[in-house]
């Protein structure tokens, strides 16, 4: 039977393969080829790996060729005489069509490997027979909403979060009161914590990360607001204007395109958007006056826009690799870009011209700052170290020692007295900006820190880990205040949120109560009554405030 | 096996193949072609059919097991009939199956029925860790993806500095760090733990955007569905429970196929705790040898020749292999070969295994300039060849070999100044012996101690021993040039593997061996043992002489340079030595010890292949697991029989050299032409460059003279103690510089210099036409014939005489010239051009 059962499949197998090719070439006849559907992904796949728009200029790899778009496609051969590799309505005239039906190997595309197969090239042909039309643009984004049915499901991770909790009346023998009070939530993994900043003010905390921008009241403890999605992907940067009440977030889908959204700051709706490069956005300032903006990107160029007119004033593709960081100094004339290609470049703050190449980083440089007085540049990144550079002769001044690896961001304080960096040894640290010492050291687990904002008012630090959590710490006694917790959206779209305390009060939205358990030991607690002694709104506004409270005591017995 | 009997049912009746056969037919008539169909196994012929797993564990989501159903033929070949088999599962809940795979759905035990033919197999199964799974190992699943789809290999982001501004460690040999390049690097960039589908992770090796490593694998394949299956679990990172796999075993291991078979390998990963998992999937292929065997990406071989080849399999750092056979010819015959001694029968067996037959033994001129060669590098004389060619004795073949070794004499022993001679220049070339890297003095001393070890036939263990351990002045004491040669720690580790192990470490300098199992900790443990070797200037000639002393210095470690930890020294594959002050007497001492059975086996190998044209082990200097010898049962009793007699050359030598396999013709048979590496035929080499030289002079009776050398010692080149001897000749035709240990040093590649040199140069012109030469001297005198200086020229050439045809061209070729003499030098430069002359046949 078996055997029956696989021959029976080859049969229908190959019949319905030679149907296919019967009905194919006749149903093409009259359906519409269009570039978007049908081309595109020919090309996509076996001749954009050299004939990209990045390679246009070096003709030895893309022969001043790029089928990336439909625009390069038709623009064909680039140079001074340009030439034409699409006749729309002729493909016997076409190059695209000629090179692929080349007999001499050595001639033939795509070059060193096996020729398109005749569909596609058949596909190619009449493509540019019916006229060659463009079609419908497919998502942009190729790729982003084309997801398979997975076979495993996405897990909800539980995040466990210990409390410091005196229990009492446990019911047990003293010598096992050892045992730890937590709150479990079911909502993990977290996205990584990749953009804070604190508004003018300090009374606003914005937190980035992939998908989603949320809004904290930064005294209170509260979200105000959810932005899901403002752009696809992460954000990588948040910035206040000094000027205007806006907010520039970049972000992108990385190897796809970068944009930097203008935010409303009372209402946060996008009012603008900044697209252009070709890769995420990882890094977007606004120069002192507010009138341009500068992104980072890692398509390895930089673009200063006009906020008038919100055009592209100048790119600058000075950078050979991914560009980390941007830093206008304070009279907007210097514009500082820190790079993975191990140098900062500085260029005119209007023009975009090359100035000078600070070079001397043997890794990676990820962060940089001017200071406030503009003297100086202050680079940090895959070497721990802070160098300040001079920025008239390009000398370096001063390097400091304190983080034990990566430094991920550095920001110059309201005030420009302080410094503060954030840095995959879990800490953030605090320095003096003029005398480069350290100051104080923020640290709480080993979880890399990817961002780093200080409250105008110097009150609080807040810090951004990979695991997706924003802690905050208290300036003045070094000790941590509080960790901001946020559901995913694909859990909950509302503003959800959970905010620890180190007192252990908690405080969290409604919405999120039934995802939260409380456990001591391995036991699961009744949760109704361990809220209603721990989730104090309250308590937790004394904490941030800066007032102590005392630990509570918590009756574990039933 | 055992478990065979008792699962092994038989059901009545067999009703698959007639219909079988008949849809066959029925699709040729419908699609209108003849299609080739493989036709169902002809089981008239099998012996025995077996199933393998006999059991099977499932113990995670992802895993994927393979059944190999094998038949067995009465002449001993197997066949992969895997795919005629049919496979049920008995609980479609706990397992299910595609194909000849088995997919876990849900935890619990069952059975899977294989049928094929009139048999049926019984083979339990049990599944776990499914219904509640673990996430994938980030360690044991991602990472082998990663390497198989080659994204991190050396070309790509397992370059130094990455691909695109990413970057992986080569080979996943630091799963630590590939984890942070991947998950928290540029903030995150290259996953997405909330919508594991769109990680750039999984976009860009789909090429579901532009990648410039062009696709790596599809969305619907099972390298996808490992990382989405890891991303899903929220990318956990490397922890306790991934133990990485002791080692990995195949199924088969070794096997005997027909012709154009395929056969599946099926692979499996061990761990400490007994686990056993399918890794089929994941693991890598490569062939050993592509014109017998190719294997694609999944493991399955298929064969496309004669012969044995073995596949290598690794994953993660782990490495075996399968040999594969289709046999030249009808196996299992016994062959009627008068064994001279062990090598025979051990050599006899491997041709019966294979269908194998013999060349004919050599004749008795050939076998004579091919021993003269091998031992002494030099021709015979026309007299020797002579007399024995007209000897009777039947051990006549023994007793010339005993004569050129020195062994079994009761006079002088004649050829010693010649065999000396020729196994200096190659200890010189193993040794890297060069006045440009010891200078000329301890050159000198260098060369005079390989002389004098070599006069004593001085075991090769004491050689080493004395190597290993030399202090002193370079100047005086000669093995302390080892140190000199090699400088480093790192150099001298990678020096003495390979010269004394035949192991190439070189790879585990800088990253797990790809090849082997050799890890940076094992590399630095060998380098430890030298990190004390210390050298300081002497005066012993002079304030400027330049002499060295090497000393042990009290204090020195070696750190391994990733992890930064001191590494003590532990020999490869053994364990930690007791050290006293000096490492090198406990390396020394392992080295040439009883334990360490790599020593002998590098050594008899070599000189297997000085001889016999080839390894068993080939490349001779590159011993590994993954590079199997084509015959290991010779290999072992070679270095059995050398170690019990004391590591003695000239042993060694008169062994190999009294089997009969060394004394075939090279002139193959009707079955064994395709063979070049089971030795049924000798192999032919080319003389080596200072053979060739020396032969070319003798041939000529010209003098050589060798710049900055007196010529009365030195007139031959085998002679040379120095590469920088300037030697045009010599360069052309591949004398090794000595600057590596490797033996690929020395190479026999023919190149159009070297046809060049020989036809047209003025420099071998000047050798056939000198006035004192050999063609002046044979027309000198003239009580020879013509017809007698022609068979002189064959024999100073070919070393043989010249068949009648040859003398009747030999003649014509003399009379059409304008002078006799010329005539003469025309076959002389004519024979020296041939094919025979270069060759040692």
């Amino acid at each position: 039977m078996g055997c029956l059962f696989v021959w029976g499949n080859t049969l229908s197998e190959t019949a319905s393969t030679l149907n296919d090719k019967v009905q194919g070439t006749k149903s093409r006849e009259g359906a519409s080829v269009t570039f978007e559907e049908d081309i595109r992904p020919i090309l996509r796949e076996h001749c954009v790996m050299c004939h990209k728009e990045e390679n246009v200029a070096d003709p030895v790899i893309s022969g001043a060729l790029a089928l990336d778009s439909f625009e390069s496609v038709l623009k064909g051969v680039r140079g001074d005489t340009s030439r034409k590799v699409v006749y729309p309505g002729k493909s016997q005239n076409s190059r695209l069509v000629s090179i692929l039906l080349e007999q001499d190997e050595d001639l033939r595309m795509p070059l060193d490997a096996e020729p398109l197969s005749a569909t596609d090239i058949e596909t190619i042909i009449r493509w540019i027979d019916l006229g060659a039309r463009r079609g419908s643009k497919r998502e942009k984004t190729g790729g982003f909403s084309n997801p398979i049915p997975p076979k495993a499901s996405l897990r909800v991770i539980d995040l466990r979060f210990p409390l410091t909790v005196v229990p009492v009346d446990t019911g047990l023998p003293k010598n096992v009161d050892q045992k730890k009070v937590g709150l479990i939530a079911s909502i993990g993994p977290l996205s990584p914590v990749t953009a804070l900043a604190y508004s003018l003010d300090g009374k606003t905390l914005v937190v980035g990360r992939y998908g989603k921008l949320s809004v904290w009241d930064a005294h209170r403890g509260v979200v105000k607001k959810i932005v899901t999605n403002p752009l696809k992907g992460a954000l990588h940067d948040l910035a206040f204007s000094k000027q205007k009440p806006l907010l520039a977030a970049a972000g992108g889908l990385p190897a796809r395109q970068g944009q930097t959204l203008l935010i409303d700051t009372s209402s946060w709706e996008v009012l603008h958007d900044l697209s252009g490069h070709r890769d995420v956005v990882f890094a977007a300032a606004f120069s002192s006056d507010g009138k341009r903006l500068a992104s980072g990107s890692f398509d390895k160029t930089v673009m200063l826009w006009d906020m008038e007119t919100r055009e592209v004033m100048a790119t600058i593709e000075t950078h050979s690799d991914f560009v980390y960081d941007v830093a206008f100094s304070p009279d907007g004339k210097v514009l500082a870009s820190a790079s993975k290609d191990r140098t900062i470049k500085l260029s005119d703050g209007i023009n975009g011209k090359s100035i000078r190449t600070l070079s001397g980083h043997d890794k990676d440089v990820f962060a940089i700052a001017i200071s406030a007085d503009g003297k100086n540049v202050i680079s940090t990144g895959m070497e721990p170290q802070l160098r300040w550079w001079n920025l008239e002769d390009g000398s370096v001044g001063r390097r400091s020692e304190g983080h034990g690896s990566s430094v991920h961001q550095v920001t110059v304080s309201a005030d420009g007295k302080l410094l503060v960096t954030a840095s995959s040894d879990g800490t953030l640290r605090l320095w003096d900006a003029q005398k480069g010492t350290l100051k104080q050291t923020f640290s709480s687990g080993s979880e890399w820190m990817y961002s780093v904002a200080l409250r105008p008012d110097g009150k609080h630090i807040a810090g951004g880990t990979w695991d997706g959590l924003v802690k905050i710490w208290d300036v003045n006694s070094g000790d941590l205040v509080a960790i901001l917790v946020e559901p995913p959206p694909r859990i909950s779209s509302r503003a959800d949120y959970l905010v620890l305390t180190r007192s252990g009060y908690y405080q969290m939205s409604e919405g999120l109560l039934p995802m939260v358990r409380a456990e001591f030991g391995e036991q699961l607690l009744e949760s109704e009554a361990f809220h209603k002694t721990l989730n104090r709104h309250d308590r937790v506004q004394q904490i941030l405030d800066g007032r102590s409270v005392e630990t509570p005591r918590f009756s574990v017995k039933k | 096996m055992k478990a065979l009997s008792n699962n092994r049912r038989t059901l009545p009746g067999s009703q698959a193949f007639s219909g079988n056969e008949f849809w066959g037919v029925i699709l040729a008539w419908i699609v209108g072609v003849q299609l080739v169909v493989a036709g169902p196994t002809d089981i008239t012929d099998i012996d025995n059919i077996s199933v393998f797993p006999q059991e099977m564990e499932l113990n995670r989501p992802l895993d994927v097991a393979r059944f190999l159903v094998s038949a067995q033929y009465s002449d001993g070949s197997e066949k992969d009939i895997s795919s005629e088999a049919h496979y049920v599962s008995q609980d479609t809940d706990v397992v299910l199956i595609k194909g000849e795979l088995a997919y876990p759905v849900g935890d619990g035990k069952t059975a899977i029925i294989v049928s094929v033919a009139d048999q049926q197999w019984v083979i339990p199964v049990k599944v776990s860790g499914v219904s509640q799974p673990l996430p994938a190992s980030f360690a044991n699943e991602v990472v082998p993806v990663l390497t198989k789809a080659g994204c991190n290999q050396g070309a790509c982001h397992g370059s130094q500095h990455g691909k695109g501004g990413f970057k992986l460690s080569l080979f996943g040999g630091e799963p630590d760090e590939d984890y942070e390049s991947i998950v928290k690097e540029a903030e995150g960039r290259r996953i997405v733990r909330s919508n594991p589908q769109d990680s750039l992770l999984l976009l860009k090796p789909t090429l579901s955007i532009y990648h410039g490593g062009s696709r790596r694998f599809s969305r619907d394949s099972h390298d996808y569905e490992v990382i989405l299956s890891w991303l899903e679990h929220g990318a956990p990172a490397a922890n306790e429970i991934d133990s990485s796999p002791v080692r990995v075993s195949v199924y088969p291991q070794e096997r005997v196929l027909r012709p154009n078979a395929q056969q599946q390998l099926v692979v499996f990963a061990h761990y400490e705790d007994g686990t056993v998992r399918d890794v089929t999937q994941t693991a890598q292929y490569d062939s050993l040898n592509e014109g017998i065997a190719e294997v694609g990406r999944d493991g399955l071989v298929e064969m496309s020749g004669r012969g044995a080849s073995a596949v290598m399999i690794r994953y993660l750092g782990k490495a075996t292999v399968s040999t594969l056979t289709v046999p030249y010819g009808k196996i299992g015959t016994k062959l009627s070969f008068p064994s001279n001694n062990f090598v025979d029968q051990k050599v006899v067996e491997r041709w019966e295994e294979l269908g194998l037959v013999p060349s004919e033994l050599a004749d008795d001129a050939t076998f004579l300039r091919r021993v003269f060669l091998d031992t002494i590098g030099t021709l015979p004389e026309p007299e020797v060849i002579r007399d024995f060619l007209a000897s009777k004795i039947p051990h006549k073949r023994e007793l010339m070999i005993d004569r050129l070794l020195g062994l079994n004499q009761t006079g002088a022993w004649k050829y010693q100044n010649e065999w000396v001679a020729f196994w200096s220049v190659k200890w010189g070339d193993l040794l890297r012996n060069s006045s440009r890297k010891v200078g000329e003095q301890g050159m000198w001393a260098l060369h005079n101690w390989i002389r004098e070890s070599l006069r004593n036939n001085k075991p090769v263990s004491e050689m080493t021993y004395e190597l290993l351990t030399a202090t002193g002045s370079t100047y005086s004491n000669g093995p302390a040039n080892y140190f000199r040669v090699a400088r480093s720690p790192e150099d001298l580790a990678e020096t003495t593997a390979q010269l004394f192990l035949g192991v190439r470490l070189q790879c585990a300098r800088c990253h797990h061996h790809p090849f082997e199992k050799y890890s940076q900790t094992d590399y630095y443990g060998m380098a430890a043992f030298f990190a004390r070797v210390r050298t300081k200037g002497n005066q012993e000639f002079g304030l400027f002489g330049g002499g060295q002393d090497v000393y042990v210095s009290n204090g020195g470690e070696v750190r391994h340079p990733k992890k930064g930890q001191v590494v003590p020294p532990v020999p490869l594959d053994s364990d930690p030595l007791e050290t006293s002050f000096d490492r090198r007497r406990a390396l020394a001492s392992w080295m040439v010890g009883k334990e360490n059975v790599l020593f002998a086996r590098n050594f008899v190998n070599r000189f297997w292949g000085y001889f016999m044209g080839r390894g068993l082990v080939d490349p001779i200097d590159d011993m590994r697991d993954t590079n199997p010898p084509t015959n290991p049962e010779l290999l072992q009793a070679l270095a059995e029989d050398f170690t019990e007699n004391g590591f003695d050359l000239k042993h060694l030598m008169q062994t190999i050299l009294r089997s009969r396999v060394y004394q075939l013709s090279s002139s193959p048979n009707n079955s064994n032409g395709g063979d070049d590496r089971f030795f049924s035929h000798y192999l032919v080499k080319r003389l080596s460059a200072e053979q060739l030289l020396d032969a070319l002079n003798s041939a000529t009776g010209a003098v050589e003279k060798f710049a900055k050398l007196p010529i009365e010692d030195f007139d031959r080149a085998i002679e040379l103690p120095d590469p920088s001897v300037n030697s045009y000749f010599l360069q052309v035709f591949g004398r090794p510089p000595r600057e590596t240990t490797c033996e690929c040093e020395r190479v026999a590649v023919p190149n159009i210099s070297q046809a060049l040199h020989l036809a047209n140069s003025e420099y071998v012109n000047k050798k056939v036409t000198d006035e004192k030469g050999r063609v002046a001297q044979l027309i000198s005198n003239e009580k020879l014939t013509d017809k007698q200086r022609v068979e002189e020229l064959y024999l100073v050439t070919l070393s043989r005489l010249p068949s009648s045809d040859e003398h009747q061209l030999a003649h014509q070729l003399i009379n059409e010239s304008p002078s006799s003499q010329e005539g003469f030098q025309d076959l002389l430069w004519a024979l020296c051009n041939t094919k025979e002359f270069m060759l040692n046949h």
